[in-house]
């Protein structure tokens, strides 16, 4: 199978799959959003859930199972469903038969996690029973990794700590699994994988200057990865996707200061639009308090180093030529400066039937979006009994 | 692109046809068909539609407007629609120079249109799936996407097989025989095919794998002329199989163009198989030049790819060419001589029968096949079609005409196993034939059957055989008696397997299939009239000359349920206990539904006359056990229920019945009581056909018969009339026994 990228349609939020060209189809999942609509069969919002369960494999136990769930960031449109979906706690105690209704829970293999991140969106604002789950699930890996010393960590135990924590007493012990700043990730699920390497560009360490800090707070920071996908062996750089959750302006501008000499490190072929084409990605000004919101400069730069061709990807509703934001018209106009190729979740295969995954192949000359698909007849007939037809 | 219904009829020429008419209509709903052209009638009677796909393009490739596999932004699809659309489909073509170095596209010569290979399937079948004309375009733009970048092939499922463009003609021969071959170091093998003329082109098909020399005989074989040959072909002629070393593998995907001596050595170059096979083919064409004309040669490429093929278990890749050498005038082969490709078909061996089947090597050595009836026929061929074998057959009858009616067999005349036999030589299947019954084919040897590690199936329905089989000695390695039979115009059908080591054997399965009709009244039901002489139909005049009613269909139902359980066990999942399984037909005479138990071993007890068998069946030996636990502190016994087979003067006890309520138990004495005993029995006999065997009961102390144990046996012998009673005496978990012979 080619290596994929899939954008499920999840409205404002994210949940987008990674599938890597090696044999064991590798799999990368970065925020999860499958909100009560999604999971109930009378609402007719994508079933995410069971769109992202026909995409992964089951282990030798009959398990589903993620090599890797990355969380971005722990705001409610990151992380819904995760204990719903998502077996959290030792593997030994998995329930092989879900009660009535409810199906196998997927398998973590190995969790990517950002306490940094974390710390900061506490401080922020209260945090969702998914988050709180996550932390705690975090937590146990981490603390198991310390009481191990490393050796011996399993599927469903593995974790990888993203970015510095506030202070290095608090990740002591985790040294062998920390990615900062500028780390390159070659393991996936404990071994080496020449299918893919993530080069982390965020978040930023703790700033000891308290106002930088608590911009950096405010600008929901988030983890920061370019992916480089291989498309196979002879192509590892066939896609590279940049996605960084929801960080906004100031965040995009500092890593600008620190990458403008390097722009390779915020190169892409794909590009998810940070914090679902929002406005505030781009620009310190608010559009609805200022006279003429100016986009920054620095932050448009950081976010503009796209290849000939690249596309930028928003997971949101519809974008419409309205107020609203996010997603933001205004936004979307600056991404279509960078590159014509910017697409939107909520309006594929277009706006009013049910949104449908958004699938990226990974050729060996870039991503390739799907085709543009005719409204099939079923969807046709969903939408004729979505409202009462009078008769005369 | 807009149209109106006028235009619908072309100037001068045939009116559209209304379905193709709307069909354009349809195309041009779809957002990424550019284009769509007039329907053009084309002399073929097909109707020509240009259309414009637009391709979506991976990100890099958008600049140049062309993808790394050579796909365009736009590519031109050429639909011909039949003119009974849409009761058939339409077919896709693309230009004639799209790459056709990519997979998924049909065979055709290098200058016409490209015919992509769309769906796995039949695009008329996939028409009247899902949304008619939509799900084929569907499928067609999925294609070309797929083909841009470059994922046509999945490679999960393995690499697909080399296209052959311009085979027309084929060479038949097992693949297994010839991979079998190959070795880690490149080498060849000579062998020879026979040659088949048709209207249409030759046929080649490999009979012998024996490795040939290059001698005398050899070359004198391959350049005889108004030569005739088995089976009606015309010629021999040389095949030269090479293979390359163990490091080539060509991991490229290229379509198989060679048309002359010439490209075909720059192919074997890339095979890795030039080595031996140019110096090999000069020396041929060398040595039959001395003779007579320089011959053909058919010859096959082994090529090592990558990855398994589709749907096969290897990576190795068999090309053959036919090479029909010319010479230069300087008397060299001459670089333009003729090389046609040949299609593989397969013949059809073991090999290909378990690929079709799905079916797994099997564990055991060989299938004995005991009867070749209606039911034993159609066993064996199932067996047979899926690759398993060599099968021995046995059985002394002849094919008659009125067998024809349910028989796997379609020809009368000749010896059953014969017969068969031959039907199996089709398949490339070995099989030896027996002419006799059971009993003359083991007059050589008794364990003959077991020489081998056999599936030994007996579908003869005959007690005789049984009984046969149950004298039989113990097999010392692994094989299994698996017997079959029918009951009642089939409502019912029965499996036994014997259990490791002869234990459970034939006649304790058997034994215990009956008893298990003493608590199932639709079971009993059905075994009750399964002697029914009103279920038999005259074939001739005379005695004996009669068979059982039954259609074939549900003969066919049994024999292939049967086959299943029996494919299985040789396969390797041969069950350690033994195994009776019922199948019941059900009202409707549709499906059956099959209950399977397993039974363990049986335990035999000692007699003091060594001529006589007593096995005591392990649900039995359980009841006793339960019924001596009740009474841990006094004596207790019952009455054995079992067959007594007084030919082969065995008794198996299959089960136990409860001492009547006027039975006494004390600590030294238990007397059995016959307060409704005699009902039961009758029930007993009516419902199972088993019997009355003898009495048992426990000792507190000691096994050995105390003296109104001797007292009670006189009695039964009295009671008895000269049929042998056994009494069993239970003394912690070992079972004694005094027994009288009566008569026997």
């Amino acid at each position: 199978m080619s290596a994929k990228v899939t954008f499920f349609p999840v409205a404002n939020g994210d949940m987008t799959l990674i599938i890597l060209n090696d044999t064991n189809e590798t799999s990368i999942l970065i925020d999860v959003n499958i909100r009560c609509a999604a999971d109930d069969p009378e609402d007719d919002t994508c079933d995410v859930a069971n769109q992202l369960r026909t995409r992964l494999k089951t282990d030798d136990k009959g398990r589903p199972y993620v090599d890797v769930f990355v969380l971005s960031h722990p705001d409610q449109d990151h992380c819904s469903g995760l204990q719903k979906h998502f077996h959290l706690g030792k593997l030994d105690d998995y329930k092989y038969e879900p009660p009535e209704g409810e199906e196998l829970k997927i398998v973590i293999r190995e969790i990517w996690s950002s306490p940094m991140v974390y710390r900061r969106a506490s401080t922020n604002h209260t945090l969702t029973d998914d988050a709180k789950a996550f932390n705690t699930e975090a937590k146990r890996r981490a603390n198991l990794y310390k009481e191990k010393v490393g050796v011996g960590i399993t599927d469903g135990d593995r974790i990888l700590i993203i970015g510095e924590d506030e202070s290095p007493d608090k990740t002591k012990g985790l040294e062998g699994i920390l990615y900062k700043q500028g780390d390159t990730i070659t393991r996936i699920n404990g071994t080496y994988n020449s299918m893919a390497s993530m080069r982390v560009l965020g978040p930023f360490p703790k700033d000891a200057d308290e106002e930088e800090e608590k911009s950096l707070q405010k600008n929901h920071s988030s983890v920061i990865i370019q992916y480089h996908i291989a498309s196979d062996a002879a192509h590892p750089d066939a896609c590279i996707f940049l996605t960084g959750g929801d960080a906004e302006v100031a965040i995009w501008k500092k890593l600008w200061s620190k990458y403008k000499n390097n722009t390779d490190d915020l190169k892409y072929d794909l590009l998810l639009a940070p914090h679902h084409c929002s406005w505030h990605a781009l620009s310190f000004d608010s559009r609805s308090k200022v006279a003429d919101p100016k986009v920054d400069a620095d932050a448009k730069s950081a976010l503009s180093q796209a290849n000939f061709g690249a596309y930028i990807m928003s997971s949101s509703k519809a974008i419409k030529d309205d107020d609203t934001d996010p997603p933001c018209h205004a936004a979307k106009k600056e991404y279509l400066t960078i590159s014509k190729n910017f697409k939107c979740t909520g309006e594929y295969p277009n706006t009013t039937t049910t949104h449908e995954p958004f699938e990226f192949i990974i050729a060996a000359d870039g991503p390739q979006p799907p085709g543009n698909k005719k409204a099939s007849v079923a969807a046709a007939a969903v939408s004729m009994a979505r409202e009462p037809l009078s008769h005369g | 692109m807009g149209r109106d219904k006028k235009n619908a009829t072309l100037e001068g020429g045939m009116p559209v046809p209304p379905a193709i008419a709307q069909a354009v209509k349809e195309l041009e709903t779809f957002p990424d068909i550019v284009s769509v052209g007039e329907p053009d009638l084309r002399p073929s009677g097909w109707w020509k539609i240009a259309t414009l796909f637009r391709v979506p393009m991976p990100s890099k490739a958008e600049e140049t407007g062309i993808s790394s596999t050579g796909v365009k932004t736009v590519e031109p699809v050429y639909m011909y629609f039949p003119e009974n659309f849409p009761l058939k489909a339409p077919k896709f073509f693309l230009r004639v120079d799209f790459p056709r170095t990519l997979p998924h596209i049909n065979p055709g010569s290098g200058n016409s249109i490209v015919s992509p290979c769309i769906y796995d399937g039949s695009l008329d079948d996939l028409l009247h799936q899902g949304h008619g004309l939509t799900t084929i375009i569907d499928q067609m733009q999925d294609w070309l996407r797929k083909a841009a970048s470059d994922s046509l092939i999945n490679k999960n499922q393995g690499w697909e097989p080399m296209r052959l463009d311009t085979a027309d003609e084929p060479i038949i021969y097992q693949k297994a025989k010839v991979q079998g071959f190959v070795s880690k170091t490149a080498g060849f093998r000579l062998l020879t095919c026979d040659v088949f003329k048709l209207s249409a082109g030759d046929i080649f098909k490999i009979s012998d794998y024996t490795c040939r020399a290059m001698d005398a005989g050899f070359i004198k074989e391959i350049t005889q002329k108004d030569f005739v040959g088995r089976k009606g072909s015309v010629g021999t002629c040389p095949v030269l199989c090479c293979w390359p070393n163990e490091s080539v593998v060509v991991d490229t995907y290229f379509p198989e163009t060679v048309t002359n001596l010439g490209e075909l050595l720059e192919k074997s170059k890339l095979y890795g198989t030039y080595q031996s096979f140019w110096p090999q083919i000069q020396l041929l064409w060398n040595q039959s030049a001395k003779v007579s004309y320089a011959v053909e040669v058919v010859t096959i490429h082994c090529v090592r790819r990558p990855l398994n093929l589709i749907n096969q278990n290897t990576n190795l890749e068999f090309l053959s060419y036919r090479v029909r050498v010319q010479y230069t005038p300087l008397g060299i082969p001459d670089m333009n001589s003729p090389v046609g490709i040949l299609g593989h078909l397969h013949a059809v061996g073991p090999e290909l029968l378990r690929e079709i089947s799905g079916a797994s090597p099997g564990k055991m050595e060989s299938i004995i096949h005991i009867g070749c009836g209606s039911l034993g026929s159609k066993i064996a061929l199932h067996l047979c079609r899926a690759g398993h074998g060599p099968f021995t057959l046995i059985d002394h009858r002849w094919m008659s005409e009125h067998n024809l009616a349910r028989h796997a067999l379609t020809t009368a005349a000749g010896d059953k196993a014969e017969l068969l036999k031959k039907v199996m030589e089709n398949f490339s299947v070995s099989a030896t034939a027996h002419n006799k019954s059971l009993q003359d084919y083991l007059a050589k040897s008794s364990s003959r059957l077991f020489e081998k590690e056999s599936l030994i199936i007996d579908s003869t329905a005959s007690l005789n055989v049984r009984e046969t089989l149950a004298s039989l000695p113990n097999a010392t390695n692994n094989s299994r008696i698996f017997q079959t039979g029918l009951y009642s115009k089939a409502r019912l059908g029965f499996i036994t397997i014997e259990g490791r080591g002869r234990n459970p054997r034939v006649d304790d399965l058997s034994a215990a299939l009956f008893d298990s009709a003493i608590d199932d009244k639709p079971l009993s039901e059905v075994l009750a009239v399964a002697d029914d002489a009103f279920n038999r139909q005259a074939t001739g005049q005379g005695c004996g000359s009669y068979t059982t009613i039954i259609p074939d269909t549900r003969i066919s139902l049994h024999a292939a349920a049967m086959a299943e359980r029996a494919r299985q066990v040789f396969e390797g999942d041969i069950p350690e206990e033994g195994e009776v399984s019922l199948g019941f037909l059900d009202a409707a005479g549709m499906s059956l539904r099959w209950q399977t138990s397993a039974l363990a071993k049986t335990r035999r007890v000692r007699l003091e006359r060594k001529d006589w068998e007593l096995r005591v069946l392990a649900p039995a030996f359980g009841m006793m056990e339960n019924e001596v636990a009740r009474w841990p502190t006094v004596e207790t016994g019952g009455v054995l229920i079992g067959r007594l087979c007084l030919t082969r003067k065995c008794a198996i006890v299959t089960r136990i019945l409860e001492a009547p309520p006027d039975s006494t138990r004390s600590r030294a004495r238990f007397e059995l009581g016959v307060e409704g005993l005699e009902n039961k029995i009758a029930e007993i006999v009516k419902s199972s056909g088993l019997t009355y065997l003898g009495t048992w009961h426990s000792h507190l102390f000691g096994g050995t018969p105390s003296g109104i144990d001797e007292a009670t046996l006189q009695k039964i012998k009295d009671l008895r009339l000269g049929i042998p009673a056994f009494n069993l005496i239970w003394h912690g978990g070992e079972l004694t026994c005094f027994a009288d012979y009566g008569d026997y």
